[in-house]
């Protein structure tokens, strides 16, 4: 198996899911975003658009800063699950 | 957590601080290093290989007790089109003898054992401590607030900011920016398990040896590259990309890491392997003209999160490790003088401006706005590398001058003669210090 889904790729991963979500995003300018680009740049396909609203999936997130950086208003802001909670890399 | 004073607060134990804790700790001082992940390693990334030196200076036996997967004697290059390759590599059977100049390690493991040693000499080593906020007294930085609702805090004369590309506490501490999208690149990677006599006969290596194969050509122009580690029984395969160019692109991290394992020349390389770790981090590119102000009144900023990284030749670690020792070294003195403000952490960017860090980064300074300008190199060039070869070996009764006439104006057609002329002196600028 040579290439997998992204979700086959995060079923690898060992996760410790925190109880709410880390991810704080103002949705005031999702909707008249152009591209939305927190939706293909994450590397695990944590954000998707459904029915004019954004849809956080944090579950498979693994906290590495991207969306924040690429989202074009600045409207996301990652915080870090508390107690060791989030992604657990074996191997790293 | 109580209402505790120390002497230092290191956050972060990756490379950068778990060094900066350990020569404190050895010297004395009361230090915390504190650590969001459930151990430390836990929530890091890599390529990856790490240079032996500058660690052996902190741990001169690593070479027997660190977690080392393989020793690296071969470094490999592949200039990658769509169904050919331009590969060369540099084999160095002294490399498999001690010192040992490289090695891969995975973080889990390396990030862990480092660690360790820095809670033996003497540092309290807190994990699952993620700190939010810094406290201030005036303009003075005094310790740090941690947990959720942030309801405890931690008091230091010193606060080490070693929180990784993404730091928060620089940028809290007015040091620095947020990162931008041209400063900063994401790597993706997954780890394929295998046996290791498959390793070893696949790559041609003897027991314990190891190669670092870096790729060119399969990022869609965009700043970047793919790479190969082989470890004891596993390979790390991924790929970074600069951020600029992946909103561009409007590809997906994930996408374009299968489409690099399926490539005709990589796929036999990893077939086979069991996939078992899917990761992702970021990594500073924006080298030299990237680096923010090292320490203000009682804080200093060491590895990824003062952007200490050189892409061209991977590293990081080994920076990262260097800026710890020296924001150390500046701590002892401040300790011994009694003084923590900012005039007596300006020592820790003397002693980083004379180091190694900063005089190849130096060197190197033009180097990422010129990879960022030119997706040439990323794109036409290997295309045009794997061009040229093609004609000159493949036998069709054509003779060679005709064939240099179709090179020639194949070059002409992609890039142009006053643009290879310009990259090429580009290129001899970088390499001529
Ligand atoms: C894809 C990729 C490939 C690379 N390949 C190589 C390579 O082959 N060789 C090499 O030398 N370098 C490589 N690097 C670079 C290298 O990984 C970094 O330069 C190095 O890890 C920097 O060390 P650091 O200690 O500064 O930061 P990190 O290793 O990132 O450590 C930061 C630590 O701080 C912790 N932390 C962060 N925020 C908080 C907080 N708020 N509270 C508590 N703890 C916190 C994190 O959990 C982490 O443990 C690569 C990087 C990437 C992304
Ligand atoms: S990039 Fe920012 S503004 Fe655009 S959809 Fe994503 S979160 Fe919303
Ligand atoms: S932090 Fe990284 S993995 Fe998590 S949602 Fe943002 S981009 Fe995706």
């Amino acid at each position: 198996m040579i290439t997998m889904s992204i979700d086959e790729k995060l079923s690898l991963n060992t996760y410790k899911v925190y109880k709410e979500n880390h991810i704080i995003v103002d949705k005031e300018k999702c909707i008249t975003c152009i591209d939305k680009p927190c939706i293909y740049c994450c590397p695990t396909n944590t954000y998707s658009w459904e029915n004019d609203d954004l849809i956080i999936s944090f579950e498979g997130c693994v906290e590495c800063g991207t969306c924040e950086i690429v989202c074009p208003y600045k409207k996301i802001r990652l915080t870090y699950p508390p107690l060791g909670h989030g992604i657990i890399y074996r191997y790293g | 957590m109580q209402k505790e004073k120390f002497d230092a607060i290191v956050v972060g134990a990756g490379p950068a601080g778990t060094t900066s804790a350990l020569i404190m700790a050895k010297a004395g001082l009361s230090v915390a290093l504190l650590e969001r992940g459930d151990y430390p390693g836990a929530k890091n990334m890599y390529g990856g290989a790490i240079y032996r030196w500058p660690l052996e200076l902190i741990v001169p036996d690593f070479a027997e007790k660190a977690p080392i997967e393989r020793r690296i004697v071969d470094h490999r290059f592949m200039i990658l089109s769509k169904s050919s390759g331009f590969n060369f590599s540099f084999k160095n059977l002294s490399f498999a003898q001690p010192p040992y100049n490289a090695f891969t390690t995975l973080r889990a493991k390396f990030d862990l054992w480092y660690a360790k040693l820095a809670e033996e000499a003497g540092a309290l080593l807190a994990t699952s401590v993620s700190v939010t906020d810094l406290i201030w007294d005036g303009k003075k930085i005094v310790g740090v607030r941690a947990g959720k609702g942030s309801e405890n805090e931690l008091y230091g004369n010193i606060v080490i900011a070693a929180d990784g590309a993404n730091s928060k506490l620089a940028i809290q501490a007015g040091l620095r920016h947020p990162l931008r999208p041209e400063e900063v690149a994401l790597g993706v990677k997954e780890i394929l398990e295998l046996d290791r006599k498959i390793i070893e006969s696949r790559f041609n290596l003897g027991e314990n040896e190891g190669v670092a194969i870096q790729a060119l050509g399969v990022t869609h122009g965009m700043m970047g590259g793919g790479f190969i580690y082989t470890n004891k029984n596993s390979l790390s395969i991924g790929l970074v990309v600069l951020l600029e160019h992946l909103i561009k692109s409007k590809i997906r991290p994930y996408d374009l890491l299968d489409e690099f394992k399926r490539h005709p020349l990589i796929e036999p390389l990893i077939e086979g392997g069991e996939p078992k770790e899917y990761s992702a981090h970021l990594v500073p590119e924006s080298g030299y003209y990237g680096i923010p102000k090292l320490y203000t009144d009682g804080l200093m900023v060491v590895g990824d999160a003062a952007s200490l990284t050189s892409s061209i030749y991977q590293e990081g670690v080994n920076m990262a490790i260097e800026s710890g020792i020296y924001a150390a070294k500046a701590a002892i003195k401040a300790k011994e003088l009694g003084d923590y403000s900012s005039n007596t952490l300006s020592y820790y960017e003397k002693l980083l401006k004379s180091s190694y860090v900063m005089k190849e980064l130096y060197q190197l300074k033009d180097l990422p706005k010129i990879f960022r300008d030119n997706p040439r190199l990323f794109s036409i060039y290997p295309d045009l590398i794997n061009y040229v070869m093609k004609e000159l070996f493949s036998m069709d009764g054509e003779l060679r001058r005709v064939k240099s006439k179709k090179i020639i104006k194949m070059i002409r057609q992609r890039v142009g003669f006053s643009k290879l002329l310009l990259d090429l002196i580009k290129a001899r600028k970088i390499f001529s210090y």
